[in-house]
């Protein structure tokens, strides 16, 4: 055993420990269904803004990202500017009108909001069933969990897989948001001070007149090895080689702020004044989180023939940093891989518990359920849906496949182009808001998403969910000239 | 230019993606007095 994996195996105890501390304590609070879905709607802007980042960023920033950047050098950055610039605006665009009209709504997720804003039972369904795909998420999370265990600490594959899905379905099934969120603030701190290390090791790595001269430096090295690395359109990267990849990517993660498992943080907050607090917290962190990326800039400086671009990071920390700390980077993937899928696992139980048995079957009488056992139910039913989902990802990615990269943006895509026209003009444009437009908008846009992506004819994975966004959205604005809201919902916004 | 172009890029895309983060908060999130 070597320094690395002595510090990682006391460091992993430790993160084990507070992260099963942090989830009893949200075990204590959940009494019903409004908590598992939404921490109750009583959370604060700070805990919130930081659990929102690092849900939002999972271990694919750190790992992915990184790898981009040192595969595909500086036209990677692309990433860097699509979630400081799109992702905050499409959260301030959404977040303080959904919030406030939550307060007379009271919905627990994004399809549960869809489907009263709309008074729809198949938007609310369609939408919630849509989100399941959101499984494949959860699966590769699990898998760059596995592999950090199997990377740095020489654990079976397997081995990995089962303590990291052991240990989220636990947390989850107990504390449920409140769980998810406190863990989530907690992992935000780790991902944002491994973030800061990576940007400022240039200062002792590279040398050079002040971070200009680093840059510098840097850029004159990673010219040598292509006049691509140093473009800013990179033909040979698979995310941004053209001009519409790169508008691609920006519209996709302008849709990504809306993602169900984050859209529920937005609903968990307890006064809507604070809205602007959390997004300022959010994007503080983002900034910390995104610096990481320099990391692959810089590894590909000092690590050039890495044998997986996933891990050039990895071995440059290696090299810049005490063993110690190269420990920590292992822990911080594995935070940000919980951190995200145990939202995702929250938003899972209330599509099944909430979305479909509470607000669909039972009010239908298709479930019998005696009235007063319907929330006592629904609670013991989102837990039991945590350990369904747990067991089916933690099968997904027994044999992960090549492509798993492609498999997470399936969810958010597909998600996104579902949701986002109803939402948007659900939000801004009432009397266009009517139920027919919303289905309509919706099953185009999943549809058109399913297409593009069978077909194989868009290269970039961000790209097709942005151009199935944009039909869904479009869709959404004709369908609303055709079948206008009702005047009566204006009175209710 | 600074550095090279695509960081030119980065430094003028975040000055102005805070900018218009901040802006647009003070616009619609901070109540008029």
């Amino acid at each position: 055993m070597n320094q690395i994996q002595t510090y990682m195996w006391i460091g992993l105890i430790i993160l084990i420990a507070i992260t099963i501390w942090l989830g009893y304590l949200g075990f204590k609070r959940t009494k019903n269904v409004s908590d598992f879905a939404i921490a109750g709607g009583n959370m604060g802007p700070v805990i919130l803004g930081l659990a929102f980042a690092s849900t939002f960023f999972s271990a694919a920033t750190f790992i992915g990202y990184t790898g981009w950047a040192y595969q595909w050098g500086f036209s990677s950055l692309w990433i860097y500017l699509a979630l400081i610039g799109a992702s905050p605006l499409g959260l301030i665009l959404i977040a303080k009108k959904a919030r406030e009209l939550n307060i007379k709504q009271k919905s627990l997720s994004l399809s549960d909001w869809l489907g009263d804003r709309y008074n729809s039972d198949f938007l609310r369904v369609g939408t919630a069933l849509i989100s399941l795909f959101n499984i494949f998420y959860i699966a590769a999370q699990f898998a760059a969990g596995a592999w950090i265990f199997n990377t740095l600490l020489g654990l079976p594959y397997t081995a990995g897989l089962t303590i990291i899905a052991l240990i989220v379905v636990l947390y989850t099934y107990g504390g449920g948001s409140y769980a998810d969120i406190y863990t989530d603030a907690f992992q935000a701190v780790l991902m944002a001070i491994m973030g800061i290390l990576v940007l400022v090791s240039g200062f002792w790595m590279i040398k050079g007149d002040g971070f200009t001269g680093i840059l510098e430096n840097l850029s004159a090295n990673l010219s040598e090895q292509g006049e691509q690395m140093i473009a800013v359109i990179n033909p040979e990267s698979a995310v941004f080689y053209s001009v519409s990849a790169i508008i691609g990517a920006f519209i996709i993660e302008f849709a990504f702020s809306s993602q169900p498992q984050l859209f529920n943080k937005v609903l968990a907050l307890k006064h809507p004044k604070d809205m602007a607090k959390m997004i300022i917290v959010y994007v503080l962190a983002t900034i910390c989180f995104l610096s990481v990326i320099f990391g692959g800039l810089y590894a590909a400086m000092f690590v050039p023939s890495v044998d997986h671009p996933d891990k050039a990071l990895l071995e440059y920390v290696a090299i810049a940093f005490p063993p110690a700390i190269a420990a920590f980077l292992g822990l911080v993937v594995i935070a940000a891989a919980m951190s995200t899928t145990d939202g995702i696992f929250v938003v899972m139980s209330m599509v099944i518990a909430n979305d479909i048995y509470r607000k669909f079957l039972v009010p239908r009488k298709w479930v019998k359920t005696a009235d007063d056992q319907v929330e006592k139910t629904a609670l013991k039913l989102s837990r039991w849906v945590t350990i369904v989902v747990g067991v089916i990802a933690y099968i997904l990615v027994l044999n992960p496949p090549e492509s798993m990269g492609t498999f997470i943006w399936i969810g958010i895509s597909g998600v996104a182009s579902g949701t986002l026209g109803p939402l948007i003009v659900g939000l801004f444009f009432p009397r266009r808001a009517s139920a027919i437009a919303a289905n309509i908008s919706m099953i185009s846009g999943v549809v058109s998403y399913l297409i593009i992506l069978m077909l194989g004819f868009e290269r970039s994975t961000m790209a097709a969910g942005a151009w199935a966004v944009c039909v869904g959205v479009v869709a959404m604005i004709i369908a609303g000239f055709f079948f206008p809201g009702e005047k009566k919902s204006e009175s209710t916004v | 230019m600074w550095v090279n172009e695509m960081m030119t890029i980065w430094l003028w895309g975040t000055i102005i993606s805070l900018a218009l983060i901040f802006y647009s908060l003070w616009k619609w999130y901070f109540p008029k007095k």
